[in-house]
């Protein structure tokens, strides 16, 4: 993917010069762990993707369809197919066709995500996901139901006793299996981990509330007890449980328990899709 | 299975391990299964289908557990002293899976000969003749062999179920 920066996204010298940016290109790897993913992000200051010329190539190549219009995300898609190549010529360090397709794959075989963004003239970033397999997280284990839930530190910003009337607020919105509640002066939505996970049995008179953050979200995730921090060894689901929603993985227990470990993100994302089109549907 | 015994004598026999499910008697190939354990706190997974009772911590492995009530029974099978998992390994996709049957009591071990084996008639059985691979009359009532590898894919579901038949189908 650096080999790919240096040589399709990095102008030349005099080019860059011509925009006003530094002769000299940057090229940025951050690696990161967020909420029990790795995140590995490859960062240009090139002229981001050209738009046009991908277009262009991908006609030629016959996989889109004269006049389609296409937004830009499947338009950065298209570089990932195998094969697909825009430099005009054969360099010592790419153009070969062989480039993005490989990432892809790799990461798609990792259970990974691939992002890209891209701003014209500016750059572009490459933002990997993968999940973790093996690894040790810090966790924050919590109980609800009969179940307990191990969600990583690192989206853990406070814990917080729910007020007794916090849950009257749900009224307004049933589906969401939640509320919102009072954290010092600002509102802040809370989602039943219990709702959210499906358990059966009713809340318990007084739940806890985990203040959780990710990608600039913080939600409350209301559950029946606080467990404390632990170190949590993650085994990969495997398979089968792969396809659950909302978790990445699970963890061993001090009494031999699995516990799962809870996605944050999708969680988060799932309940702001649904929020939004709840909203849709009563401004309809 | 190819009938080659000779008539006369016992046709060799493949042990099978017995166990019921909602009131009926089901087997396995001895050879598909590697343990038998006592049903433990089994983890909740969610958003799976309803056959997937959850996961279960099996010396360190988490391993899915998959509850035959739903399939052959119509419901979820409520816990006793009895109920027992059956750890099988199943080949999905090319590959090993290890996956727990919870079944309502482990029985017995016997021997199936290929003559002892009936087809199964296309309806009138609970499980139906897709995942059975026969069934064979036990001191007066039915026994009948389950297809584990079918039963899983099914009950698992994914693109592979078909390429598990497949692999289960060679010799």
């Amino acid at each position: 993917m650096i080999r790919n920066a240096v040589d399709h996204a990095l102008e030349a010298p005099e080019t860059r010069t011509a925009a006003g940016k530094e002769a000299e290109g940057t090229i940025v790897l951050r690696a990161r762990h967020e909420a029990g993913r790795i995140v590995v992000e490859v960062c240009d200051d090139g002229a981001g993707f050209d738009r046009e010329r991908i277009l262009a190539r991908a006609r030629e190549r016959g996989m889109i369809a004269e006049g389609s219009r296409l937004d830009d995300d499947d338009v950065y898609r298209l570089v990932l197919a195998p094969g697909f190549s825009t430099a005009s010529a054969v360099t010592d360090l790419s153009g070969r066709g062989v480039g993005m397709d490989v990432v892809a794959r790799n990461v798609a075989a990792l259970k990974g995500t691939l992002a890209i963004a891209s701003r014209p003239g500016a750059g572009s970033t490459m933002t990997i996901r993968v999940p973790l397999t093996l690894a040790i997280i810090d966790g924050f284990a919590v109980g609800v139901a009969e179940e307990t839930y191990v969600i990583p530190m690192d989206a853990v910003r406070e814990c917080l006793a729910l007020p007794r009337d916090a849950g009257a607020t749900s009224a307004a919105a049933p589906s969401a299996g939640g509320g919102v509640l009072e954290l010092r002066g600002a509102p802040l939505p809370f989602l039943r981990l219990r709702d959210v996970f499906a358990l059966p049995g009713a809340p318990p008179p007084v739940e806890s509330v985990v203040v959780v953050e990710s990608e600039g979200v913080r939600v409350g995730l209301a559950v029946d007890a606080l467990h404390g921090e632990s170190e949590a060894v993650v085994k990969p689901l495997g398979e089968v449980l792969e396809r659950a929603d909302g978790v990445t993985g699970s963890t061993i227990l001090g009494d031999g328990r699995v516990a799962l470990i809870v996605d944050v993100p999708t969680i988060l994302h799932r309940a702001m899709r649904r929020g939004e089109r709840a909203a849709k549907g009563e401004r309809a | 299975m190819t009938s080659n015994a000779h008539p006369g004598s016992p046709a060799p026999g493949a042990q099978h391990l017995t166990f019921s499910v909602a009131g009926e008697s089901y087997a396995v190939d001895v050879l598909h299964v590697r343990e038998v354990v006592e049903v433990m706190p089994i983890t909740r997974v969610p958003s799976l289908p309803a056959a997937v009772r959850g996961v279960v911590n099996l010396r360190g492995a988490v391993v899915p557990v998959v509850d035959l009530g739903v399939r052959l029974g119509g419901a979820p099978l409520a816990l006793t002293k009895r109920s027992c998992i059956v750890v099988i390994e199943v080949d999905r996709a090319g590959e090993p899976m290890i996956v727990g049957l919870l079944v309502d009591a482990v029985d017995q071990v016997i021997e199936l000969g290929p003559d002892s084996l009936e087809p199964v008639p296309p309806f009138g059985t609970r499980a139906g003749p897709d995942v059975l691979d026969g069934m064979a009359v036990l001191g007066g009532s039915f026994v009948l062999v389950l297809d584990t590898a079918r039963v899983v894919a099914e009950l698992l579901g994914g693109a592979d179920a078909r390429r598990v038949h497949a692999d289960a189908g060679a010799p």
